[in-house]
């Protein structure tokens, strides 16, 4: 058996610690992604390279394609990480029933203000962010100010002239301006008001007009526009740029209303179209879903002409051949030998990058894998959510209990099948003027509805 | 020592002699009260001194504000807080004359208490301190106006402030550079207390440890372990590992042991440098001192730079003690369930004896009254069993073994079976044995041994297959050992041990030996097979029973059967004629194979793949772990910074943010917003600011949470420690 090991990153405490908690959580941890990479050297490489044409003022958009549990999600937020790392800002949200990009009754909105609410930066990766990066442009224009002895609203102005060429950018920029004389008075009310204006949190122009003077506010059909200018914005406050990234799109799928689902994708082809046409400053999208999503013909991506011509692969890349040039990003499930590596990787998290300090050898990982394979069958590595679990609680024993061989802990390990949720049209729509309640749609929360749903957790193995 | 000339340049550099500015008792506009004089401000009585009263009195350098920062001047409105009332904070650089009414009130009083409450927030205690520095740096240092007694009961101040605030970091690094420079100018260095293990973290070595160290290589005398240890323990190059910070005392133990075997010729590690005399710059707390330069030459003491090379020994040492102690170390953690006596057993042998706890006593008790004065006694294993708690419950397995046999060794006690001999565990014997052995005694498991111990198995083995051992088979066997084997004294003590306990209790059947077997080789083999036959015979006779087992044994041997009779026959045929032979009943039924589901080939590329990922993701997370700032620091030597308050490239706001951020674990909010408002920047984007830079540098954030914001003070005191202001 060849060696599980690579010549790994060395890991942090806290990392690691991250790391081992989600996953035997089931789900795809905040930090230390990088840990546990497997493959998809090329993926990665073309993503790192969408990220530098972003910082570089430049735009990018990109589909991440995978079945359920191929690990979507992972290599979204381990882009997501990158993207903090090389400087950018990221603003992160999941589709959901009351989650769309389009929509004429605040489902767009609100999925704005999750982006928002996510907003990070790398020295705010858990999000909440609106305020670091309005005061650090702020900041950078009252340096500028001290040293050319002006006024910093004059400053402020030049610098944000930059934005009123944009639909909104006037308001945006007066937003801004208010959070400094806010901050200049000591005006409470006024500065969170501006946050809750960028935040869009606002539900009516009046409101807006009288506590900011402002005449627009975001708006289910606005939400790109403003992330456009989000993207500008955050380029002045030096930062390199903006990264989006949707995931869970399968929900888009799954609307059964034709004319919902046609609103929705025109909204992506725009963003495709400016991505491709270099239109947007700075801004990168990532949507990540089920390969249903991208292909089937009468309700996914492709059922739409214009999105399938986009999206359709280089017709010469096929046959383990890959043109990665292309917006999609396909994410094949693991191979039994992945898998392998990837255990293999996780042993070394959970050693906390010591070799010397492994619980088990390789032979242990191999027979673990043809364990969970006897039981599981394929899903053992094509979605290996139970079996990371099962193998992280193997570790945790063996750790706990030093001495404790791990054949026979083998035998006493359990597996929950993880089944993928369904991807029924969703019976409730909202077009079809049936509300979905507040309290439902307050209470998202990541996964929920989505292919990566957690409840497969809960399904009892099959016998 | 001759520090004087170089504290003269402070008074030059200023270019004016301000030696009418120091403050005498017969001083009309400033006066400063020395230890254990009275003084009245406010209506409250000072009873300790140690503070400047009056006014109109300048800072020392000339870029320091322009009131003296420590002076009490008394004509100041003073107004006292409530009872209960919190403290008002003080800025970073406080100063008497600039900080709030309510504020001097509450120095005042706190003067006036002794300086000894806890609760006080650290600023009023730097205020304190800026007096001391002034006293000590300028008014003794450069114009010696302060007596002997005076520094020394000053000192004791600084000691006693150190032992009651010495927890914030930034105080304690100040303060002990005072005292430190203030020893060595006045040549008292012996006074030094014994360095402390392990050392605060700390980027620079500090100064008293330089100086003793210095003195010693300045005088080419060899450095007791003691400071050896201080010395590279405070070396940004050497690394305390986690063992050293867990079990400090045991550490410090152990190395003075290995330090003192390793240098017993000189008595210790002697360096030898002819270069440059220690040279140190002082950057006192107070602003008060601010654009003037406070420099000290020993001429007397050596200059600790660039003796990497002499040093190394030591670096080896700190090394080895880390790995010897390591897994004793690792089993106190607190993710690991180990019992105490397993602990214990860790520990190498030296050490081991002396570390100790109930239950250890009380195995040591037993084995006393067990032994007596023998060299070796038969027990019951299970009462052996009783005293230790096994790694995991309920089941004893072979690292329990290993741990205990490890524990009793480090006594001079021997336990057989001993598993690291090939023989069985202790979990599955009726019987053991307990033998005293000589430290450095204990065999090791050479081949040869190996042999003996399977020979002595196998003759038990035979011997007993009638259910007893004869006492002629006893000698018989015994004698074999002792003729056919040369072992050495070691070896023979452990083998005999062996012998008890297999006659105590014998070994029923050839389970397990067919693995124990196929480690020997052909000719050794051969020697066994034939070694075993007197045994069987030397009673007279070889039983059915007996002809049996040897038969068994001959083919375990892979021996031909004809051999067997032949050797029999050369015996004087013995046998009483056993007809049937029995044949090898051991049979290696092999598992099933797994399932094939791995590809090695296609392992091969995935893991060449993720190489690659990992290679292009290394690339962009920078190595971050146990952010080496020492690193960072060590490229930053080059000074560039123009702004003397510059921390990390950040402007000076953003700087002493900074640096006030570390005085506490957690602040609220509105608190820091004041003071970001006073530097004039906004708190959240310069938070923003001076996270990104210190991320960069360090890896980890200084600043997290919104209210309250939580500090990380590791960062904060490696950032102060490192001192990345000049």
């Amino acid at each position: 058996m060849a060696n599980v090991s690579v010549t790994p990153l060395r890991i942090r405490p806290r990392d690691r610690d991250a790391i081992l908690q989600a996953l035997r959580a089931g789900v795809v941890p905040r930090r230390g992604l990088q840990h546990f990479q497997v493959g998809r050297a090329d993926e990665l490489r073309a993503l790192v390279s969408d990220l530098a044409t972003i910082a570089d003022g430049g735009s990018a958009v990109r589909f991440v394609i995978g079945e359920y549990g191929s690990g979507k999600t992972f290599f979204l937020s381990l882009t997501r990480a990158i993207a903090l790392e090389k400087g950018l800002v990221v603003a992160s949200a999941d589709l959901g029933p009351d989650r769309r990009l389009h929509s004429g009754q605040g489902q767009a909105r609100d999925l704005y203000r999750d982006l928002l609410a996510n907003l990070a930066t790398s020295t705010k990766p858990e999000g909440g962010a609106v305020p670091s990066v309005v005061e650090r442009f702020v900041t950078t224009a009252l340096q500028e100010a001290q040293k050319r002895a002006i006024d910093v609203d004059q400053v402020l102005r030049e610098r944000l002239d930059a934005l009123s060429e944009l639909p909104a950018g006037y308001d945006f920029a007066e937003v801004v301006r208010a959070y400094w004389r806010a901050h200049d008075t000591g005006d409470s009310a006024l500065k969170s008001a501006a946050v809750r204006w960028l935040r869009g949190e606002f539900e009516t122009r009046t409101d807006a007009r009288q506590a900011l003077g402002v005449r627009s506010i975001v708006e289910d059909d606005s939400i790109y526009d403003y992330l456009k200018l989000l993207a500008r914005f955050v380029r002045l406050a030096g930062y390199g740029g903006l990264l989006v990234t949707f995931d869970e799109m399968v929900n888009l799928y799954k609307l059964a209303h034709g004319r919902a689902r046609a609103q929705n994708y025109e909204q992506i082809l725009r963003i495709v179209n400016d991505a491709l046409q270099g239109a947007s400053v700075g801004l990168g999208l990532l949507f990540g879903g089920t390969p249903e999503f991208l292909k089937d013909p009468r309700r996914g991506l492709y059922s739409y002409e214009a999105l399938r011509t986009r999206l359709e692969p280089n017709t010469l890349a096929s046959n383990g051949l890959r043109d990665l040039s292309g917006p999609v990003i396909e994410v094949p499930s693991l191979t039994p030998e992945e898998c392998y590596v990837l255990l293999g990787r996780l042993r070394h998290v959970h050693a906390a990058g010591d070799p010397a300090s492994y619980l088990v050898d390789d032979e242990a990982i191999a027979s673990f894998l043809t364990y969970c394979h006897e039981r599981l069958g394929e899903a053992a590595y094509q979605t290996p959510r139970s079996t990371i679990r099962a193998f992280l609680d193997l570790l945790a024993v063996l750790d706990q209990n030093p001495g404790t061989d791990w054949r026979q802990l083998l035998q006493g390990v359990e597996l929950a099948r993880d089944a993928p949720p369904s991807t029924e049209p969703v019976g409730i729509d909202n077009d079809s003027s049936v509300p979905v309640p507040r309290a439902l749609s307050s209470s998202h929360s990541p996964g929920v509805g989505g292919d990566d749903d957690l409840s497969g957790r809960l399904v009892p193995p099959k016998d | 020592m001759s520090g004087r000339g170089i504290f003269q340049r402070l008074a030059d550099s200023l270019g004016r002699n301000k030696s009418e500015d120091v403050a005498s008792p017969g001083d009309s506009t400033v006066r400063w009260y020395p230890p254990g004089s009275t003084c009245e401000v406010a209506g409250l009585q000072i009873r300790s001194g140690m503070v400047y009263v009056g006014r109109a009195f300048g800072s020392i350098g000339p870029l320091g504000p322009s009131i003296e920062p420590a002076l009490v001047d008394p004509n100041l409105p003073v107004s006292f807080p409530r009872m209960g009332a919190s403290t008002p904070e003080l800025p970073y650089w406080p100063s008497y004359s600039e900080i709030e009414s309510l504020s001097r009130g509450r120095y005042l009083e706190w003067l006036a208490g002794g300086r000894a409450e806890l609760r006080i927030p650290i600023g009023y205690v730097f205020l304190f301190l800026y007096g001391l520095e002034r006293r000590l740096l300028y008014d003794d240092a450069a114009h010696d106006a302060v007596a002997a007694a005076e520094r020394e009961l000053l000192l004791d101040e600084i000691e006693r402030l150190l032992r009651t605030y010495g927890d914030h970091a930034s105080f304690q690094r100040y303060a002990t550079q005072l005292r430190d420079v203030v020893r060595i100018r006045s040549g008292t260095i012996g006074r030094f207390p014994l360095p402390q293990f392990p050392p605060e973290p700390s980027y620079e070595t500090p100064l008293y440890l330089q100086a003793r160290l210095g003195r010693y290589i300045a005088l080419g005398e060899p450095i007791p372990g003691e400071w050896a240890l201080a010395w590279v323990a405070a070396s940004p190059e050497a690394r305390l590992r986690t063992v050293a910070r867990r079990c400090p005392a045991l550490f410090r133990e152990q190395f003075l042991r290995r330090y003192a075997e390793r240098f017993t010729e000189d008595g210790g590690l002697i360096v030898r440098a002819e270069h440059a005399p220690l040279t140190i710059t002082v950057q006192p707390a107070s602003a008060s001192f601010r654009g003037a330069s406070v420099t000290l030459e020993a001429k007397e003491l050596r200059h600790l730079g660039g003796l990497n090379t002499q040093k190394q020994p030591l670096y080896e040492l700190l090394e080895s003690v880390s790995e010897e102690l390591a897994p004793y170390s690792r089993s106190l953690s607190s993710k690991s369930a180990f019992p105490k006596l397993a602990s214990l057993a860790l520990l190498p042998s030296e050490t081991g004896r002396f570390e100790s706890c109930d239950e250890r006593e009380a195995v040591r008790s037993w084995i006393r009254a067990q032994l007596g004065d023998r060299m070796l006694a038969v027990v019951a294993a299970a009462d052996l069993r009783s005293f230790w708690t096994p790694l995991a419950p309920p089941r004893w397995g072979a690292k329990d073994d290993g741990l205990l046999i490890r524990l009793l060794a480090q006594d001079g006690i021997g336990i057989e079976p001993d598993v690291r001999f090939e023989a069985e565990s202790l979990a599955d014997v009726e019987k053991a044995v307990l033998f005293r052995f000589h430290q450095g005694e204990e065999p090791k498991p050479l081949p040869v041994f190996r042999l003996a111990a399977l020979l002595l198995h196998l003759g038990a083995l035979v011997a007993n297959v009638e259910g007893e051992v004869s006492a002629v088979e006893e000698v018989e066997l015994a004698n074999r050992l002792e003729s056919s084997l040369h072992l050495g004294r070691p070896e023979r003590v452990r083998l005999e041990a062996r012998m008890r306990q297999l006659l105590a209790d014998p070994p029923r059947g050839t389970g397990g030996l067919k693995k124990r077997l196929a480690i020997i080789d052909s000719g050794s083999r051969a020697k066994l097979a034939s070694l075993l036959i007197p045994i069987a015979g030397a009673d007279g006779r070889i039983s059915t029973p007996e002809l049996k087992m040897l038969r068994k044994i001959f083919d375990l041997l892979g021996q031909p059967r004809e051999t067997l009779d032949r050797e029999i026959q050369a015996l004087g045929g013995l046998g009483d004629g056993g007809r049937e032979p029995a044949a090898g009943g051991v049979d290696a039924s092999s598992r099933p194979e797994p399932t094939v589901l791995l590809d090695p080939d296609r392992i091969a590329v995935r893991l060449a793949e993720t190489a690659r990922a990992s290679a292009l993701l290394a690339s962009v997370f920078r190595d971050e772990v146990d952010a080496d700032i020492d690193q960072v620091l060590e490229r930053e030597e080059e000074p560039e910074m123009i702004d003397p308050d510059a921390v990390l490239g950040l402007d000076s706001a953003h700087s002493a943010l900074l640096l006030y951020l570390g005085q506490r674990e957690s602040w609220n909010r509105g608190e820091l917003e004041r003071v970001a408002r006073t530097l004039g920047i906004l708190l959240d984007g310069a938070l923003e600011t001076i996270n990104t830079a210190v991320v960069t540098r360090c890896g980890t954030l200084l600043a997290e949470g919104d209210d309250p914001i939580e500090i990380d003070l590791e960062t904060a005191r490696e950032l102060q420690g490192a001192d990345l202001r000049t």
